[in-house]
This record gives C-alpha cells, sequence and structure tokens, in this order.
C-alpha cells in the first residue's frame, strides 16, 4: 500500500488539488477572516489622510500576479475613492498601465473626475532609474498619460513639482523593480510613507522593512483583500477565495505529510532488510 | 448559469484552459496558446516603448530641444549589435544604462538597505525576540564571512546562521504557496464566475 | 579607443547621479536629470531588443526546423508579436481591439502559467520535501506554520497557528532576510563600485 503511494502519478495529485480548489469555491465554508496588524497599518494610515490628498499608486505588476492582487487593490481604490483621496497612477513594468485601467474601472473612481480625482500616467522604461527621474519631476516624466492627454493642465497636479508633494506611496508589486526601489529612490530621501499591496510570495523578503519602519504598511495578496474587504464592509472576491485557499493549503500539507511518512515507512523497510541480509 | 457572451472573455477561457491542459500532458493546443501569448506579450513591450521614445524623445525634438538626439542616438546605437562589423558600438549605451543603473542604486543602496537595515537592530535586549533579531542578523551576515575559516565561534556563528536563513527559506516556501494558491483561485474565480457564470 | 569610450560614458553616468545626490549643487542637479530622462529614453530603446531576439530566434525555428509543430507555433507567435505591434502602433494601446489581445491573450496567458506552480509545487511537496535533517525540519516547520496562518483554516485547526506564524515571519524570518539583505547590499555596493571604476568590463567585452 504505502509503496504504491511513493509511486503515486503526479496527475492524480493534481487532480486532487483541482478537487480541493473547486469544491470550496462552488460551496462556501464561510471560515473566520485573519487581518494582520500591517494590512490594519495600511487601513490606518488611508484613514488619517485629509480629503484631497495626493497618493501616488505605482502599479509595477505583470500580468501574472494580477489575480492574486486585484481584490486587495479594488478593496484599497474603494477605500480611498470613499475617503476622497486623489490617485496618481504611474508603472515601471510595461503591463502596469492596462492592469491598472482595469482596477480603476472596477472600483469607485469610475464615477469620479480623470484628471482631477485620478489619472494614469503609464509607463516609463528603465526600471529604478525612471522611478527616480519620475520623483525628481513628475510631470517631465509623464508629459502625457496613458491616454495620451498631457498633463501639463491637470488640476491633480497643482501644487506637485516631485513626489516629495504627495501625501502617500502605494506600490503594487509582483517583484523588481518595486517595493526596495521605491524606498531607496522616494520612501528614505524624501520622507514619503510607503505601503505595499504584494503578492504572498514577497511578504517573508519585505519584513526587514516593515520592522525597520522604511515600510509603514503590507497588504499580501488574495489574504490581505479578504482583511481589507471586512475593514471597509465591502466583502469581494478576497473574501470569495479565502475557502478554496484555506482547503488547498491543507491539501498540500497533507501531500508533504503523506510523502513523508512514505518514505521513513520506506527507509525503515529497506533498513530491516539490509539487517536481515548482514545477519544471513 | 449565466455565461459571458464577451470576446475577450472567451477569449481569455480558451487560452486559460490551453496552458492549464498542460499540466496533464504537454499538447499541440497549449504550444499554440503559448506562442500566442508569448508573441502579444513581445509585442506589448514594442507598443509601451514606442510610447516612451514618442512622449520623451519625438515630440521633444519637433518642439526645438534638440538635446534629445543624444539619447536617440544612444539608443540606435543599441541595435549595432545586429551588425557583424559595428557589434561593439552597442556597448556604448549598454555602459551608459548599466553605470547610470549602478549608480543610483549605490548611492540608495549605502542609506536603505545597509545602514538603515543596522540601524533597526539597534534595539534593547530586554525581550528574547530582540535578542533573536540580534543574534539572528549577526549569525546570518557570519555565514557569509567566505574569508574567515568556518570553525570554532565563527562555525557554529555560521551554523546558527544557516538555521536562521533555513527558517527564512521556509517562510518564503510557504508565502510562495500561498502565491500560488490565490493565483489559481483567481483563474478558477474567472473561470467558473467571469465565464461560465456559475459563482455568485 | 571604443572601449575608454565605453569605461568613461559608464563612470560619468553613474558618477554623476552619486555626486548630485550628496551635493547640492545648481550644474550636479541639471546634470543628474539630463542623465536619468536620457536613461529613460535609451531603456525604451532597449526594450524593442527583446523583441528582435525573439523574431531572430523563431525564423530562426521555420527556416531550420523538421517538426511542422515547431514552425507552426513559430508561425503563430510572429503573427501575434506584429499584430499586436501593428494595433497598437497604429490605434494605441487603449484601443478596444487592442484591449481584446490584452484582456483575452496576454493578462490570462501570464496569469496561468504563473498559477500552474500551485501543481508543481504540490508534486514537489508530496516527493522532495523529506524530513532528511535538522535544516528541512526548520524548513518544513516554518513553511508549514506561514502557510496554514495564511488562511483561516489554520485558526481553525489551533487557535495559537496566526501567532505563531507572525512570530516567525516577524522574528527568525526578518532577521534572516536582515542578514541577507545587508549581506546583498555590501554585495551590490562593490559590484557597481567595480562596475563604475571599470575593474568589472563585463559591459565591454
Amino acid at each position: 500500500m504505502l509503496s504504491k503511494l511513493g509511486r503515486i502519478d503526479s496527475r492524480v495529485l493534481y487532480l486532487i488539488l483541482l478537487i480541493a480548489f473547486i469544491v470550496p469555491l462552488l460551496c462556501p465554508l464561510g471560515l473566520p477572516m485573519i487581518i494582520s496588524d500591517e494590512i490594519k497599518r495600511t487601513y490606518d494610515l488611508i484613514e488619517s489622510l485629509p480629503e484631497g490628498s495626493r497618493v501616488v499608486v505605482s502599479f509595477d505588476l505583470s500580468p501574472g500576479g494580477y489575480d492574486e492582487l486585484a481584490p486587495a487593490c479594488a478593496a484599497v481604490f474603494n477605500h480611498m475613492a470613499m475617503k476622497g483621496l486623489r490617485l496618481i497612477g504611474m508603472s515601471f513594468w510595461d503591463a502596469g498601465p492596462s492592469l491598472l485601467d482595469r482596477s480603476l474601472a472596477g472600483s469607485l473612481y469610475v464615477d469620479k473626475e480623470y484628471g482631477d480625482d485620478y489619472v494614469n500616467l503609464g509607463f516609463l522604461a528603465g526600471g529604478e532609474n525612471a522611478m527616480a527621474a519620475a520623483a525628481r519631476d513628475i510631470r517631465g516624466a509623464f508629459p502625457s498619460d496613458f491616454h495620451d492627454n498631457p498633463t501639463a493642465n491637470m488640476p491633480i497636479f497643482e501644487g506637485v513639482q516631485s513626489l516629495k508633494d504627495v501625501e502617500m506611496v502605494i506600490v503594487v508589486a509582483t517583484g523588481n523593480p518595486g517595493v526596495p526601489e521605491w524606498i531607496r529612490q522616494v520612501g528614505d530621501p524624501m520622507g514619503v510613507p510607503i505601503a505595499t499591496i504584494v503578492i504572498a510570495g514577497l511578504v517573508a523578503d519585505y519584513a526587514p522593512y516593515i520592522q525597520s519602519k522604511q515600510l509603514i504598511g503590507m497588504i499580501p495578496g488574495l489574504r490581505g483583500a479578504a482583511g481589507y474587504e471586512s475593514l471597509i464592509d465591502m466583502l469581494g472576491r478576497g473574501t470569495a477565495g479565502l475557502d478554496a485557499q484555506s482547503v488547498a493549503h491543507l491539501m498540500i500539507l497533507i501531500f508533504v505529510l503523506v510523502g513523508n511518512i512514505v518514505y521513513f515507512a520506506e527507509r525503515s523497510r529497506e533498513k530491516e532488510e539490509s539487517a536481515k541480509e548482514g545477519a544471513a | 448559469m449565466n455565461m459571458s457572451t464577451s470576446v475577450s472573455v472567451w477569449l481569455a477561457a480558451l487560452v486559460t484552459i490551453g496552458l492549464i491542459s498542460f499540466v496533464f500532458k504537454e499538447n499541440f493546443y497549449y504550444r499554440i496558446v503559448e506562442s500566442l501569448y508569448v508573441g502579444v506579450s513581445a509585442g506589448h513591450a514594442i507598443v509601451l516603448g514606442w510610447g516612451n521614445i514618442r512622449n520623451l524623445a519625438i515630440r521633444p525634438l519637433g518642439e526645438g530641444n534638440v538635446a534629445v538626439i543624444i539619447p536617440i542616438i544612444l539608443g540606435l546605437m543599441l541595435f549595432t549589435r545586429y551588425f557583424e562589423k559595428w557589434h561593439r558600438v552597442s556597448r556604448i549605451p549598454t555602459g551608459f544604462l548599466m553605470g547610470l543603473g549602478a549608480g543610483l542604486s549605490m548611492r540608495g543602496i549605502v542609506g536603505s538597505q545597509i545602514i538603515e537595515q543596522i540601524k533597526a537592530c539597534y534595539v534593547s535586549l530586554n525581550s528574547i525576540n530582540n535578542i533573536l533579531i540580534v543574534v539572528g542578523t549577526f549569525a546570518v551576515l557570519s555565514y557569509f564571512f567566505f574569508t574567515v575559516e568556518h570553525d570554532g565561534f565563527v562555525g557554529k556563528s555560521a551554523t546558527l546562521g544557516r538555521w536562521f536563513m533555513m527558517l527564512c527559506f521556509g517562510a518564503a516556501y510557504g508565502s510562495t504557496v500561498t502565491g500560488r494558491i490565490s493565483l489559481f483561485v483567481g483563474r478558477l474565480q474567472f473561470l467558473l464566475g467571469d465565464w461560465l457564470g456559475i459563482l455568485q | 579607443m571604443l572601449r575608454t569610450a565605453t569605461l568613461a560614458v559608464t563612470f560619468l553616468a553613474g558618477i554623476i547621479v552619486i555626486l548630485a545626490f550628496f551635493f547640492d549643487v545648481g550644474f550636479l542637479a541639471t546634470a543628474e536629470a539630463r542623465v536619468q530622462d536620457w536613461g529613460v529614453i535609451v531603456a525604451a530603446f532597449a526594450l524593442a531588443m527583446a523583441s528582435i531576439n525573439l523574431v531572430q530566434v523563431n525564423i530562426r525555428r521555420i527556416s531550420s526546423s523538421d517538426d511542422a509543430t515547431e514552425k507552426i507555433c513559430a508561425v503563430v507567435l510572429l503573427a501575434a508579436l506584429v499584430v499586436m505591434s501593428i494595433i497598437g502602433l497604429t490605434q494605441g494601446p487603449t484601443s478596444d481591439t487592442y484591449n481584446v489581445l490584452f484582456d483575452g491573450i496576454m493578462a490570462p496567458g501570464q496569469s496561468t502559467v504563473w498559477a500552474l506552480g500551485v501543481f508543481y509545487i504540490s508534486s514537489a511537496a508530496y516527493r522532495a520535501f523529506r524530513v532528511k535533517n535538522v535544516d528541512a525540519g526548520l524548513l518544513l516547520f516554518s513553511s508549514a506554520f506561514v502557510m496554514l496562518g495564511a488562511v483561516p483554516i489554520g485558526e481553525v485547526i489551533w487557535s495559537g497557528i496566526p501567532a505563531v506564524s507572525q512570530w516567525i515571519v516577524d522574528v527568525p524570518n526578518m532577521a534572516g532576510m536582515r542578514g541577507m539583505l545587508i549581506g546583498a547590499g555590501i554585495g551590490a555596493f562593490s559590484g557597481g563600485l567595480r562596475l563604475l571604476l571599470g575593474i568589472d568590463r563585463t559591459e565591454v567585452g
């Protein structure tokens, strides 16, 4: 039995995992929510900003991570729109501007005034250098927005020359250039508070920046979205996906456990056999 | 059940299913979809790159800003690498980009990644957690002292550093699993919700 | 001559942004602004390089491969690249047709490729994640708690799991990551210095 389990076809494992994903999506279990300190800190920072404050949202992500981050973006954008904050969107990844357009279209910003309450500046090539250029002179770096409108006379930029003049930066990140580069070029030298909406895979990497307070808050992927949705009392896709996440996690841990049981059982059997052969 | 009638949703569903099919067996459908998406992604990079060149170089040049000729020439020099005789010329703009990147990261790294991180280790040693933070940081650093023999005190410290790194890698692995699960949940929400309309 | 010019351009581009950061002098600030703006334009040209390489490789696939599937895939890839580029360059990246291709192919394509990782992770978890020694034990302990702490079911299994998970991320993981961050920072700084001073001549061959 155990040796059969050891030789199990990978596709059987995949099928079990697929079922573990689909069943809770179709029949939700209604498990409780987790709201970590980092999520709460981001919420508190946005909550503390006065109406009309300008927040830069840097969409530094690939479509690969968008599914994981979209629910959290929707929740944070809705919170910002409800607070009357103005959103200046930009991106240093080529897919960022199109994805930002989709996120904005799915949020409460869709009812706000473009160019006054929010703007999507588009993409700038060059990674960290482009960030530094935008930080120094935002309209110089983005003379036109993603929709090719000139930025020179947009009301949202009144009184904004560099990123020193904005109240907060939110980096939506799936990798580099992303959070460390923003901290290096804007957060530390300009003293602008930075928070991030980040894929879960980077949570462990950014822990030192949280402890050193170079990063004020962090919303990790889908679970961060679920927590944020409950904080603003607008349940969405983050919450809906939480049960499927739970069961899939459990299934992977069961795979690890069964894999180890099989391994140790076979190892002890091999030891016994070699001991018998030795005795013979 | 309220199935989508949008062209892009249907296209996305067919692409998603095609790529997922690879998990069970590599097949023709998967390979076509893969080629399609790689081609479209490369085209997207060209379009966005051109947008930057148009906004920051061509238009200012048309308005009389002749200084942008320099980066335009540097940019064009990159393409000399496709010509046997002139390929070395492309190293000048490459050097420019590398030097700029190195300078920018150097000026930021010292403050943000070295000094600020060391400063964050200045914590009162009045709790086990604070002691672990300080000890762990220095133990990991000692692991990378390859100029010193890893025996005696340094050896023990390096071993402790390795254990801390194992805890780090475990946390990173756990977080990565969470991330990949979230992504697949997103894909299923798309297939079952946006496309098939089964999910509410 | 060419090598000296490359070394000089590399050094100047780097040293200008470093000096402008530490000294508040008018001409240095102007030079820094210029160099940064130029860097964005050159980087935009560089974006096309990857696509050109892709075109080269696929033209080679069409002309030299004996496999029909291989040829069809290369043709599909090139056609997709050309169609996306033409639509984007003529109608702009926010046009309806462009959005159909972005939403219908590019976004779900990348998203699914990333998501497929979960299947390989699950297979690796079953076949390779063995507690053979202390190192592997620590790895498993840390990953198991971080995984369970990330989802509500962890709290259902044992109410202490979220706290243990948070502690692992905030204390031992944070200390270890910080050590690696400082080490990598020192490495990156010395690498940058070697590049600017011409000791590391990777870019000049």
